[in-house]
C-alpha cells in the first residue's frame, strides 16, 4: 500500500496532491498538471520561511508611547482652546490669536474654553507660504475649471482662508518584508498553421529590508485623510523642534486620533511600499506578476513622533454643501473638491458627442464608400 | 503542342499588356462551343446596357507561375475596357481547378465584397464541380445581374435617406466613447483629492536591500491558436484597389 503521509496542494488549482514516497513525479487529479517532488519540496520550504516571517510580523509593533511630551505650565497657560458649536471641532491658539470661524465647517460661533488634554508636539514645520500667497493660489486653482458654477466664485470667501497647524504622527522604521508572487513568462512560436504560446508559471519569494523616515498620518478625525495625503509630501529638512512661539497668529488643531489609533494607516502604507519594492526585484522578463499573499512586514525599530504641519484651509458652503480647500503651508500644493454645474456638464457632453458623431460619420462614410 | 502554343500566347499577352483588345468571353481552355460563347457575350452586353457593368469570362487551361488572383487583377487593370458602372472578371484555371473573380475599385464594396463572393461561390462551385461550365457562367451572369440590381436599389434607398447605416452605427459608438472620455476628464479636473496608498516618498534612499530571492518553476500551459491562412479562399478585398476573391472547386 502506498504511503500517503505527506500532502501538498497543487500550485495551479489548489487541490490536494497526495503522493507516494516512491514516486518522482506527481500529477494533480483535478487539473492534470505534473510536478517533480523536488519542485514541491522547494515550494514548501519557501512557504514555511514566509510563514515564520508572517508570525514574527504579527507581533512587531510601533513605539507609540514615546510620541509627544508634556507642556510646561507656562506654555500651557499661554494657550486657549475654542470649540465649534456646530461640528464640535476643538481648535487651539495662543492668547493673542482668536478663532473667528470653524475651519472645518465654516460656522462663525466658536466657544472659548480652557486649554487642556493635549500632548506637546516633538516637532513643527513652520508656515512658509503667506496668506496672500494662499489666496492667489486658490484663485488660480479655480481658473480653467469648465464645470465650476458661475455663482460659486462670486460667493467664495477666499479672504477667510485660515492658517492651521495640523497634528501628525510621524512613523520612523526599519523593516524586513517578505512576499510571494506568481510570475508568468510567455514564449511564442509561429508555425505555418499555428501560433503556439507557452506560458511558464513561477513561484517567486522575496525577502528584503528597507527603512522609512517619518511617514505622516494625521491625528485629527475632522481632517479628511484623503485631503491630508493629497497635500503631501512635506520637506522634513525644515522640521524644527517644537516651540509654542510658532503658533502665534495661527490656529492649531487638537489631535483626537491617538498614536496607537493611527498605526493601522502607517502599516498599510509601509506594506504597500514594501510589496512594491520586492516586486521590483522580479525579473523584467516576466509578462505578468500577481501577489500570492499579503506582504508581511516586521518592524525592527518602529519609532513614532508627534508633529505639527502647516496647512492653509478654507471651508465654504455652496447650495448647503461644504467645500474644503487646503494648501500645504510649506510647499504651496493645493487640493480641493469643486462643485459641479450639471447643466454645463450636460452641454459639454452633448456638444462633444455631436462633434465626434459628425467627424466619425464623415470619416467612416468616406472610407466605406471608397 | 497545343499546350505550348497556349502558353506562348499567354506569355505574349502578359508582356504586351495594352496590345490585346479583349473579348467579353475568352475561352482559352476550350470549354464552350462557339454558340455558347455567343450566347454569353449577348448576356454580358445586356448586363452592361442595364447596369453599366463591364464583365468578362476568361478560361485558361493552366497558369504557370503567376497566381490566379494577380492575373485576374491584371486583366481588370490592363485588358478589360472600363465600364461606367464598374468592371468585373471571372477567371477559371482548369488544371488547378481554381476560379477567381476580380473587380475594379468601383465594385470593390459591392460585387467585390466578401458577402457577394459568398453568393458567387454558392452558384459557381456546384456547376463547376459537375463540369457544367455553361451553367456556371450563366449563373455567374445572373448572380451579377441580381447583385447589381440589389446594390443599386440599396444605394438609391440609402441616397434617399442620406445615411450610411454601418458608418452611422460605428460613428455613434465612437462618439459615445469620446464623450465618456471627455466627461471623465472634465469631472477629474474638478477634484484632485487622492489618497496616498503607499509610503514611497518616505523610503530612505539606498536603504532597500534584497536579502533573499528565489524563483521556482512550477508548470507550463500551452495554447495553440490556428493561423488565418485563407489558402482555400480569399474573400473581401485584395490589394491595389481591387475587390473580389476566389477558391477551388
Amino acid at each position: 500500500m502506498a504511503n500517503t503521509s505527506v500532502n501538498f496542494t497543487c500550485p495551479s488549482c489548489g487541490a490536494p496532491l497526495p503522493y507516494a514516497l516512491e514516486q518522482k513525479q506527481i500529477t494533480c487529479e483535478y487539473c492534470g498538471t505534473s510536478y517533480s517532488i523536488e519542485q514541491l519540496e522547494a515550494l514548501l520550504g519557501s512557504e514555511q520561511k514566509l510563514e515564520e516571517h508572517r508570525t514574527k510580523a504579527e507581533t512587531s509593533s510601533w513605539k507609540t508611547a514615546e510620541a509627544g511630551k508634556e507642556w510646561e505650565p507656562k506654555e500651557a497657560n499661554n494657550l486657549q482652546s475654542y470649540t465649534c458649536s456646530s461640528c464640535g471641532a476643538e481648535i487651539v491658539c495662543d492668547q493673542n490669536t482668536m478663532a473667528t470661524e470653524c475651519c472645518y465647517c465654516g460656522n462663525p460661533t466658536m466657544l472659548p474654553g480652557r486649554f487642556s488634554g493635549m500632548l506637546k508636539p516633538d516637532y513643527i514645520i513652520p508656515f512658509k507660504k503667506s496668506k496672500e500667497e494662499a489666496i492667489a493660489a486658490l484663485q488660480k486653482f479655480y481658473q480653467g475649471k469648465r464645470l465650476l458654477p458661475n455663482d460659486f466664485i462670486k460667493n467664495n470667501r477666499v479672504q477667510a482662508i485660515q492658517g492651521l497647524y495640523v497634528p501628525f504622527w510621524l512613523f520612523d522604521s526599519a523593516v524586513t518584508a517578505g512576499a510571494a508572487f506568481r510570475a508568468e513568462r510567455d514564449s511564442v512560436v509561429t508555425t505555418s498553421d499555428y501560433i503556439i504560446t507557452t506560458t511558464s508559471i513561477f513561484h517567486c519569494t522575496r525577502l528584503g529590508k528597507m527603512a522609512f523616515a517619518r511617514i505622516p498620518v494625521d491625528g485629527s478625525k475632522k481632517m479628511d485623510d484623503a485631503y491630508m495625503e493629497s497635500i503631501e509630501p512635506f520637506d522634513y529638512r525644515e522640521l524644527e523642534p517644537f516651540q509654542a512661539a510658532y503658533l502665534s497668529g495661527f490656529l492649531a488643531d487638537k489631535y483626537d486620533v491617538k498614536a496607537d489609533q493611527a498605526v493601522g494607516r502607517a502599516d498599510q502604507r509601509v506594506t504597500s511600499s514594501a510589496s512594491g519594492c520586492l516586486a521590483s526585484t522580479l525579473d523584467s522578463g516576466y509578462n505578468r506578476i500577481s501577489s500570492l499573499q499579503p506582504c508581511s512586514v516586521v518592524k525592527e525599530a518602529g519609532e513614532v513622533r508627534y508633529a505639527m504641519v502647516p496647512v492653509w484651509i478654507l471651508t465654504t458652503r455652496y447650495q448647503d454643501k461644504p467645500y474644503t480647500f487646503m494648501m500645504n503651508g510649506q510647499t504651496g500644493k493645493i487640493v480641493g473638491y469643486l462643485p459641479i454645474d450639471k447643466t454645463k456638464l450636460v452641454l459639454y457632453c452633448a456638444a462633444t458627442f455631436l462633434v465626434a458623431l459628425v467627424v466619425f460619420y464623415i470619416l467612416l462614410a468616406t472610407t466605406i464608400m471608397a | 503542342m497545343k499546350k505550348i502554343l497556349i502558353l506562348v500566347q499567354l506569355l505574349v499577352c502578359l508582356l504586351t499588356p495594352t496590345a490585346w483588345a479583349m473579348s467579353a468571353v475568352v475561352d482559352e481552355a476550350q470549354l464552350l462551343s462557339r454558340e455558347q460563347e455567343q450566347q454569353l457575350v449577348v448576356q454580358l452586353e445586356q448586363l452592361e446596357q442595364d447596369y453599366g457593368i463591364k464583365a468578362a469570362i476568361v478560361t485558361l487551361p493552366s497558369l504557370s507561375r503567376r497566381s490566379i488572383g494577380s492575373y485576374a487583377d491584371y486583366l481588370i487593370d490592363e485588358k478589360i475596357p472600363q465600364g461606367t458602372g464598374g468592371t468585373l472578371v471571372l477567371v477559371q484555371v482548369v488544371d488547378a481547378r481554381k476560379w477567381y473573380i476580380s473587380t475594379d475599385a468601383t465594385l470593390r464594396g459591392t460585387l467585390g465584397s466578401a458577402e457577394a463572393l459568398e453568393n458567387f461561390s454558392h452558384v459557381l462551385v456546384p456547376a463547376l464541380r459537375q463540369g457544367d461550365y455553361m451553367g456556371a457562367y450563366t449563373a455567374f451572369i445572373e448572380e451579377t445581374t441580381y447583385l447589381a440590381n440589389y446594390y443599386q436599389e440599396g444605394a438609391s434607398w440609402e441616397k434617399q435617406l442620406g445615411l450610411n447605416e454601418p458608418a452611422l452605427i460605428f460613428a455613434l459608438f465612437g462618439a459615445f466613447i469620446i464623450m465618456q472620455k471627455v466627461r471623465k476628464s472634465l469631472l477629474r479636473s474638478m477634484d484632485n483629492v487622492q489618497e496616498a496608498a503607499a509610503a514611497d516618498d518616505y523610503l530612505k534612499e539606498g536603504s532597500f536591500q534584497l536579502l533573499e530571492g528565489r524563483d521556482d518553476y512550477m508548470y507550463s500551459n500551452t495554447v495553440r491558436t490556428p493561423r488565418r491562412n485563407g489558402n482555400n479562399r480569399n474573400g473581401g478585398s485584395s490589394s491595389g484597389g481591387h475587390g473580389g476573391g476566389g477558391g477551388s472547386y
